[in-house]
């Protein structure tokens, strides 16, 4: 039941004094006026979240923070003008990428466009690759239910895409008497998230699974189901999957307006030209709230949330078996379960994330505090240690004020399909979104038009060649068939010049350095770079045929290089 | 003006530490064991010199880059005008070590060589 | 089919210049060696250091990198040994008496089995993460060696304007080579109070060019989300941390980070070969056996060096005696380690063998803080001085050589509980 506006103006006015405004356009509630701080504008829409309204919309201004728009692509053509699709998925994100392949199981015709260069570029590439075990999730909320129900499709669908899966497990350590005696209650609230499987592990077990954990351990909470895969290998397996089975994928496509007649989406313009679809999914991420409101249903605000993490050198993945942390009681309350240590699917230690409210939606800046946030987690285990960094990154979660998944059509445009809020945990959850959101496509789509399953859908993707994971033997075979495969260029993850050259002609191929990157581990290792990169350089332009001044390292503006002595004196600047 | 700065003699390995002082023009020159030291710092006061070394391309594949020195220092003064001289150049390949590339160098008196040999197939491999 | 495995006594990893030293002292030994080079050619970091400094010690002349690779190159050629460029090694077994290597080349896999290993896989570069640099990430952020690369082989400019971290000698060269070629140097910044390059390099890199160098400063962040649009510099205090009131916004769209080299050591951990905490690189007697038998190590590796003559020395030892390991069979080593005291950050080797027949020792060291006063080194056995050696200056940068030669190796007492080599670096008394 939503409290009463009169109640809420009360309990806002007693913590905020009159500084806001509320209202309730729709089922949601609206916040404006202004506050001091980002972080005391996100406690205000949380607070408001809990009067019972379906969402939160946020209009609280904060000095020196401006509202962002959408940087859209340089790129202009016009490929898209006058196209007609059944589906329009705005967004290639793991939501994106997911619903566009669960559609192209049906004689729909499809496409996903996504603004940046390649797939997964945004909060899809930067998390820890977790798929949760759903244990953390708040009972009854969408996260719990789509957690739980990803987690049991990922490992046959990371099989199906050609992608690694592993499942170390996730161990919550206990850090005192006190936590021990909680595990009745973990133990329950895993059983009402039907997480798969849990065990208490007692101090000893603890050390005999992990033998360098710290010795401030008394115990811990076990959860087998805890697995991870590589977030932006599988972003980009999941595209080339739908683009396989006929979805169109359009990278560097920017949404610059809907036009929309009768509560009903028209026509989508974009970068590339005008074109109409008959349904629309927002899968926008971080820019959700700003697609909503581009089709005039704002009816929730996102707030973003910061998370920083490091990878250690790959030598360290030898003294860590499990995804492991040691939550205190205090972040029961918390938001996000505080980050620990994470095993990544490709054998890197990953320790993170933190967490903190950010208003930029895609500022990825890291700073020194960042650090000294995740050195807890090294006293974890004794043998990590900082001097085993060898890079550190930054992502934006896009939180309602709920705290909770929207995945729903829209109350007020007809053909339009919601799916935000996406942050932890989000990757785990996502095929269990995407089968959803299909349903509902399907049951709209079916009745304006005739849809069936298509007969000849291919669910496997080929995996790509990794060659440091094959045998001599099959390495031996490999090179025979192109030498290439033997011409290590990335010696500190053994990656092979034709695998580079590989993920230039993908079906959704590479464009730029970084793009290479995420699809083969080149600049990933400890070099982090330092000894790949010219090479890669001169692969990439040779590929693509272009001046190796014009290489990027993530899209437009972007080039690593800025002159070419090769050039004669007058353009030798590019 | 007064600029004050330290440096150390090349001259022969003993390396002493010179001082070099200008005041409004003035030079003094301290520190030295002997006359040369006094002939080197102000040498690298009044007229630095140094090798230049860079490359050049190939003439029929311009992304091929041959590296080269000068004989002997030349002017810091004229590495400038030397670097515009040298980058116009391209040059057939093969090329031998040692081979001259510039003759005269501004009329300095000085050659530009190649400090490698490079054929069409080598210049990434080694030669066989 | 695989290749069938092939036998060899001595393989060496790496051809710059400590591998082809090691290859070509092997090879004059009689023994049968190959040399496995990861990158299109042999030479190593040499080749893309076109700059000029090279070789005064081993040659008595001043080479470029090419040049001094030239003639390290050739000579091996001479002396028949094989270089396998594009030769990766994924892997090393270590058997009964050998070694078995898995390369990976174009012409497939090759398995190599060595009787010994000379490991001269060189150093890398510290990055701007293992720095801490913060901020943004966009491109246009290089390491020293990356853009040398760059310029000198693939003839790229990596900017117009750039503003350098790090004022080791790579930096310098770099500082010089990008001003030379139109960029923009807006500065080179120091951490600490002094550069730690050549006293040469800083006038002819820097001075001569007009490049200011802000010591005590740092590089805090960089701004831009695509392409390097800033960078912020600040002054450091006496801990090296940022005074961010001094913090100051430098557009630039370059940085170039020359801010230290970590010794390669991935096979050697691999083998389980010990490894000294403070070079980072294995642990090695005077004739640069590892504490692995078999194991030798040299060059950059070891532990990195600001003069290429010194590694190229290191690689013939090593060479040498790998050859004779191969070749005689494996003698028992009596290990005496050398132990360092005070001022000295380390000493390479950490150990002598008395046992064995090199009946000297070349040794190198670095000092952890500036002595601008005349100092003492000693070098003691069993409480009794045996040699002593004077130094005018010594800075923690400059890789410094001595030499303990015949008479003082065979005064070095038999091991028993007690003897150690003992180096103290003592003031010189003004009397």
């Amino acid at each position: 039941m939503a409290t009463s506006l009169e109640k809420i103006q009360s309990v806002m006015t007693k913590k905020y004094g009159s500084a806001l405004e509320i209202s309730t356009p729709g089922s949601s509630i609206r916040l404006e006026g202004s506050l001091d701080t980002y972080q005391m504008k996100v406690e205000a829409g949380w607070t408001a979240a809990r009067f019972g309204y379906k969402a939160v919309i946020n209009d609280i201004t904060v000095p020196d923070v401006q509202e962002e728009t959408i940087a859209c692509s340089s790129y202009v053509d016009n490929v898209l003008e006058r196209l007609h699709f059944d589906v329009a998925i705005i967004g290639g994100g793991v939501i994106g990428t997911s619903i566009a392949r669960e559609l192209s199981k049906w004689n729909m015709k499809i496409i996903l466009i996504e603004k940046e260069e390649d797939v997964g570029v945004h909060t899809s590439s930067r998390n820890d690759g977790m798929i949760h075990d759903g244990f953390a999730a708040k009972p009854g909320t969408l996260k719990a239910l789509y957690n739980v129900r990803g987690n049991r499709l990922w490992e046959p669908l990371a099989s199906d895409l050609g992608i690694g899966f592993k499942r170390p497990g996730s161990l919550l350590l206990f850090s005192n008497p006190a936590m021990k005696a909680l595990y009745p209650l973990m133990a329950d609230r895993a059983k009402r998230n039907e997480v798969d499987g849990w065990e208490f592990w007692s101090r000893e077990r603890v050390i005999a699974e992990e033998p360098y954990v710290t010795s401030k351990q008394h115990g811990g909470f076990f959860l087998p189901s805890a697995a991870v895969i590589s977030p932006y290998k599988a972003t980009v397996a999941l595209a080339e999957s739908a683009m396989l089975n006929g979805a169109k994928l359009m990278t560097s496509t920017c949404l610059t307006g809907f036009e929309i007649e009768h509560n009903t989406i028209r026509r989508l313009h974009t970068n590339r030209g005008i074109c109409t679809a008959s349904i629309v999914i927002n899968a926008s991420g971080n820019w959700a709230d700003i697609i909503a409101e581009m089709a005039h249903d704002r009816f929730f605000s996102l707030h973003h949330r910061r998370g920083t993490e490091c990878i250690l050198d790959m030598e360290s993945s030898r003294w860590q078996q499990h995804i492991m942390s040691m939550p205190s009681i205090l972040q029961v309350r918390e938001k996000t379960k505080g980050g620990g240590i994470v095993l990544t699917e490709e054998g890197n230690v990953l320790i993170g994330p933190t967490a903190e409210e950010h208003p930029g939606r895609e500022q990825y800046t890291t700073s020194p505090s960042d650090m000294i946030k995740l050195k807890k987690h090294f006293t974890l285990n004794s043998k990590l240690s900082m001097d085993q960094i060898i890079t550190y990154f930054c992502g934006v979660r896009p939180c309602t004020y709920e705290e909770d998944f929207i995945v729903g059509p829209s109350d007020n445009i007809s053909n339009l399909i919601h799916v935000a809020g996406i942050q932890s945990p989000g990757l785990a959850s996502a095929p269990a979104i995407a089968a959803d959101v299909a349903e509902m496509v399907i049951a709209k789509a079916k009745t304006f038009m005739e849809i069936q399953p298509k007969a000849n859908w291919i669910p496997k993707r080929t995996a790509d060649i990794i060659t440091r994971r094959l045998s001599l033997e099959a390495r031996d075979e490999l090179i025979r068939l192109d030498p290439s495969y033997g011409k290590i260029i990335c010696r500190c993850e053994q990656v092979s010049e034709k695998e580079v050259v590989n993920a230039l002609h993908s079906t959704l191929p590479a464009t730029s350095l970084d793009a290479v990157k995420r699809r083969t581990r080149v600049q990933m290792g400890r070099c982090h770079g330092g000894f790949c990169t010219a090479r890669c350089i001169d692969i990439i332009a040779r590929e693509l045929h272009i001046d190796a001044c014009d290489v990027v390292k993530k899209g437009p503006d972007s080039q690593i290089c800025k002159g070419n002595m090769s050039h004669d004196e007058t353009n030798r600047i590019c | 003006m007064i600029k004050e700065r330290c440096i150390t003699c090349i001259i022969c390995p003993k390396g002493c530490r010179i001082s070099i002082s200008q005041i409004d023009g003035e030079l003094t020159i301290d520190g030295y064991q002997c006359s040369r030291g006094n002939d080197y710092a102000r040498q690298v006061v009044e007229f630095p010199v140094q090798m230049l070394t860079t490359t050049v391309s190939a003439s029929h594949d311009h992304h091929i880059r041959i590296p080269v020195k000068t004989t002997r220092e030349i002017p810091v003064n004229t590495i400038k005008e030397a670097m515009r001289k040298i980058r116009a150049v391209r040059i057939a390949l093969p090329v031998r070590i040692g081979e001259v590339i510039v003759e005269n160098l501004l009329d300095l008196d000085v050659d530009v060589i190649a400090t490698d040999s490079v054929t069409p197939h080598n210049w990434r491999n080694h030669e066989s | 089919m695989m290749k069938p495995i092939e036998y060899v006594d001595v393989v060496v990893l790496g051809s710059g210049p400590a591998g082809l030293a090691a290859a070509f002292a092997s090879a004059k030994q009689g023994a049968n060696t190959v040399v496995l080079e990861r990158q299109e050619r042999p030479g190593g970091i040499l080749k893309q250091c076109i700059h000029d400094g090279f070789g005064n010690l081993r040659y008595n002349e001043t080479l470029t990198g090419p040049e001094y690779a030239y003639r390290e190159i050739q000579q091996v050629i001479a002396a028949l040994v094989p270089i396998r460029t594009n030769c990766f090694v994924a892997s090393v077994e270590h058997g009964e008496h050998h070694f078995l290597l898995n390369c990976i080349s174009p012409s497939g896999i090759e398995r190599i089995s060595a009787r010994a290993l000379v490991l001269a896989t060189g150093c890398r570069e510290r990055t701007d993460r293992q720095v801490f640099i913060h901020g943004d990430r966009p491109a246009g952020i290089f390491t020293a060696g990356l853009a040398q690369r760059l310029i000198n082989i693939d003839g790229l400019i990596p900017g117009n304007r750039a503003v350098i971290l790090g004022s080791g000698d790579i930096g310098l060269i770099m500082a010089r080579r990008l001003s030379i070629e139109g960029v923009q140097v807006e500065g080179v910044h120091e951490i600490r109070h002094e550069s730690s390059g050549l006293k040469r390099n800083i006038q002819q890199c820097l001075e001569d060019f007009d490049i200011p160098l802000y010591v005590q400063s740092t590089v805090t962040s960089v701004v831009g989300s695509q392409r390097v649009k800033a960078v912020h510099v600040a002054a450091v205090d006496v801990k090296n941390m940022p005074i961010m009131s001094t913090e100051q916004y430098i557009p630039c769209d370059t940085l170039i980070l020359s801010v230290g080299l970590i010794p390669e050591n991935e096979l050697a951990h691999s083998l389980d070969v010990p490894i000294d905490p403070v070079t980072k690189g294995p642990v090695v007697d005077h004739v640069m056996h590892t504490m692995v038998d078999g194991v030798f190590a040299c060059g950059n590796c070891v532990h990195v060096s600001d003069l290429v003559d010194y590694v190229s020395e290191s690689g013939s030892i090593a060479g040498k005696h790998a050859a004779a390991w191969a070749l005689d069979g494996c003698a028992d080593r009596t290990l005496v380690p050398v132990s360092r005291a005070g001022n000295l950050a380390y000493v390479v080797p950490q150990m002598i063998d008395t046992s064995s027949p090199q009946r000297s020792a070349s040794c190198y060291f670095r000092v952890r803080h500036t002595i601008e006063r005349t100092t003492q080194l000693r070098i003691n056995s069993e409480g009794q001085q045996l040699d002593c050696l004077t130094f005018d200056e010594l800075y923690p940068p400059q890789m410094e050589r001595f030499a303990i030669n015949e008479t003082i190796f065979s005064s070095i007492k038999q091991p028993s509980a007690d003897i150690s080599i003992e180096l103290v670096l003592v003031e010189a008394s003004h009397d």
